[in-house]
């Protein structure tokens, strides 16, 4: 028999989601300020609008649920998936009031995208937008990056032993400091500081390529953004490709790799322990599924000679394929010439890429390279078990900021979300595949989706039947939260509907 | 002789004349020259190497590089003008001369359509000189059209849906205030701990 959840719980859940919406609404004063300055009036209108909303929705959740209990781990968990949803469906109005979108589901498939750090957009005409309106898609994918929960947690929230229980809904485990908001602003500072460094170099670069120093900064600063959330939004619709320059490429592609780094490993490093680097798993698991996969990725471009010589196959390959390992989703390329000219055996490649990953409690999505090599761990502890005496005892150690005795709940936990991304990528194929589209390509962008990468070989589009943009905002979704939370969710909803 | 040559005479105006007909008839065959940004990215390897005409808005901005430049050309329905949405935009990135470059004066952006501009030049599905990008490297730009700028005039509307919204949200942060006091003061029930 479930339990029906009481009163009190639908109070916690409305009260702590009120202060994350109320968090979204204050997000809209960075564009609406841009809006002013550049006398964008009718954006600023469209962001007041969304801003108010927020902040109407937020209040009167605050109000009606007024609450002082702390939260159990079902209520903070439901509260992470929940707010997210609402934070979507509050946030695309200024994006579905720009006259931009065809429909509001396309305009909560762009927010879904800008928060989980996605990239995939269903905006028409991106190169006629506003500076506000491009301000806000990659202050999504920054706030989102860090977590709309870990900012919620910075400046909304006081400390409550709950709070650690949203953290956790939101896909990150990591604590860099003893206290749940000190973790959080120790994020937030990590963010900061390299948003005003990145920004500098960008905008540096951006003007000796030849951009005005107003649109120059403006670049710099969004192109960080989207980099160091390893988002993939770009301010034009050629992407990383608009710029033509190798110093922003390479800039772009050190940027999203250091973003797609454990903010533990960050802490770390910056707290003096400079070996964790050449220790840390996740690390270890990245370079070497990035080797193994762009050997695969060059096999492919070699045989069927798509580019004239070696640098051209590293500017494209390469970046290619860490932006989609990275799950950043930059591009340099059109669309179309993944299938047109890079062919079936180098996107399967970069769609393994894209599934893998980069670290856990980064901005990055795919099964993260801390699980894969647990797994890959747990099997060589397998095959030593088979190969040594049967009384022989056998210990695994993996180093993730300290050694940890590898053991059968970190498998369980890892294999966990590894099948459920796999069940996730698989249904978004088929129902790709059931609308027409040829499987590698309904493939990649279903992992693309899943991943959190943003990377598109032109199946995702405005013309894609509502069904799969529902199922594509559902990937991102579970693949940004990491699935237990929208386990709790659901598990919520059902008590809800059928407890006693 | 002159039985030959007066035959070619009127046959070759014969097929001048069909061909006008028919361009007449099909103004794409007439601009049949002019590729568009969608299929050269599907037949790159067809027209890879070739010398092509292609026009289009040019947006964004103007990146000279020394004796040359970038710029990129839109060729999709938002380039014609039409500011009804017709899918994502697409277009082509130009390498050309930045004496060319400096002839264009309106680029395409929240306020302006850009200048249309026509390109004669090689296009390359892999440029060697590029580290691979698809390009084309203009002999020719020539501005067909200038840019004009486009007007966004303030909706009421959205101005009275703000203030609507506005009046709410300052109501229910005044009464979660007026809330919050009561309780400070004890007027008002604690809930549960």
């Amino acid at each position: 028999m479930i339990p029906r959840p009481r009163l009190a719980d639908f109070k916690v859940i409305g009260f702590y989601s009120g202060k994350i919406v109320f968090g979204v609404g204050l997000l809209m004063v960075v564009p609406l300020v841009v809006a002013l300055l550049f006398r964008e009036w009718n954006p600023a209108l469209d962001f007041l609008i969304g801003m108010f909303s927020c902040f109407s929705v937020g209040l009167l959740l605050q109000i009606v649920c007024f609450t002082r209990r702390d939260l159990t781990w079902m209520q903070g968990l439901v509260i992470a998936s929940f707010s997210w949803l609402l934070a979507v469906v509050l946030g695309a109005m200024p994006h579905y009031l720009s006259g931009h979108f065809g429909c509001y589901l396309d305009s909560c498939f762009d927010l879904m995208s800008g928060y989980t750090t996605t990239g995939l957009y269903l905006l028409q005409d991106l190169d006629h937008i506003s500076h506000s309106l491009n301000t806000w898609r990659h202050l999504l994918t920054y706030a989102g990056g860090q977590g709309i929960i870990v900012i919620a947690l910075t400046f909304l929230i006081r400390g409550t032993a709950g709070a650690f229980k949203m953290y956790v809904g939101e896909g990150k485990e990591e604590k860099l400091l003893p206290n749940v908001i000190q973790t959080a602003r120790a994020i937030w500072l990590v963010s900061l500081v390299y948003l005003g460094v990145g920004s500098l170099v960008l905008w540096v670069i951006a003007v000796r390529e030849g951009m005005s120093l107003v649109r120059g900064f403006l670049h710099g600063v969004w192109v960080f953004m989207g980099t160091w959330s390893t988002g993939g939004f770009a301010p034009q619709s050629y992407n990383i490709g608009y710029y033509h320059s190798l110093p922003l490429e390479m800039v772009t592609m050190i940027i999203f790799v250091i973003g797609s780094f454990n903010f533990a490993l960050h802490w770390a490093i910056w707290t003096g322990n400079r070996r964790e680097i050449y220790r840390n798993i996740e690390v270890v698991s990245f370079f070497l599924t990035v080797m193994m996969t762009f050997t695969l990725v060059v096999v492919g471009l070699m045989r069927l000679g798509t580019y004239p010589d070696l640098m051209a196959i590293f500017r494209k390959g390469f970046y290619h394929l860490v932006s989609g390992h990275t799950t950043t989703g930059f591009m340099t390329i059109y669309s179309r010439e993944l299938v047109r000219q890079w062919g079936d055996l180098a996107m399967l490649a970069i769609a393994i890429a894209m599934a893998i990953g980069a670290s856990a409690c980064s901005t990055a999505g795919g099964f993260k390279g801390l699980r894969v090599g647990i797994i890959f761990k747990a099997l060589f502890q397998d095959i030593k078990r088979i190969v040594s005496p049967e009384t022989a005892v056998i210990v695994q150690k993996f180093h993730h900021i300290r050694d940890i005795i590898l053991e059968e709940k970190h498998v369980r936990g890892a294999m966990f979300i590894v099948l459920s991304f796999v069940g996730v990528h698989a249904t978004c194929t088929m129902l790709g595949v059931y609308y027409g589209y040829p499987a590698v390509q309904a493939l990649f962008d279903a992992v693309s989706a899943g991943s959190n990468t943003g990377l598109s070989c032109g199946v995702v589009s405005p013309a894609m039947p509502s069904l799969m943009k529902i199922a594509f905002i559902a990937a991102m979704w579970m693949g940004r939260l990491e699935f237990m939370a929208i386990f709790a969710l659901v598990g919520f909803i059902v008590a809800a509907v059928r407890g006693k | 002789m002159t039985t030959s040559r007066s035959f070619v005479i009127r046959h070759s105006s014969f097929v001048i004349g069909l061909l006008c007909c028919l361009m007449f008839l099909n103004p794409g065959l007439a601009a049949a020259e002019v590729v568009s940004s969608g299929e050269l990215v599907e037949r790159c390897q067809f027209y890879d190497g070739k010398v092509v005409t292609f026009r289009g808005e040019v947006v964004g901005d103007v990146m000279i590089r020394g004796e040359f430049a970038w710029i990129n050309v839109n060729d999709d329905a938002y380039s014609k003008g039409s500011r009804k949405l017709a899918g994502y935009n697409s277009g082509q990135s130009i390498w050309c001369r930045a004496d060319d470059a400096k002839l264009i004066e309106v680029t395409g952006d929240y306020r302006h359509v850009g200048d249309i501009v026509e390109v004669r030049g090689m296009f390359n599905r892999a440029c060697p000189e590029h580290g691979g990008d698809m390009d084309i490297h203009a002999n020719e730009v020539r501005v067909v059209r200038r840019g004009r700028s486009i007007s966004h005039p303030i909706e009421n509307g959205k101005i009275r849906a703000a203030s609507i919204l506005f009046v709410i949200s300052f109501a229910l942060f005044a009464l979660g205030r007026i809330l919050r006091w009561r309780r400070l003061r004890g007027r008002a029930p604690e809930p549960e701990a």
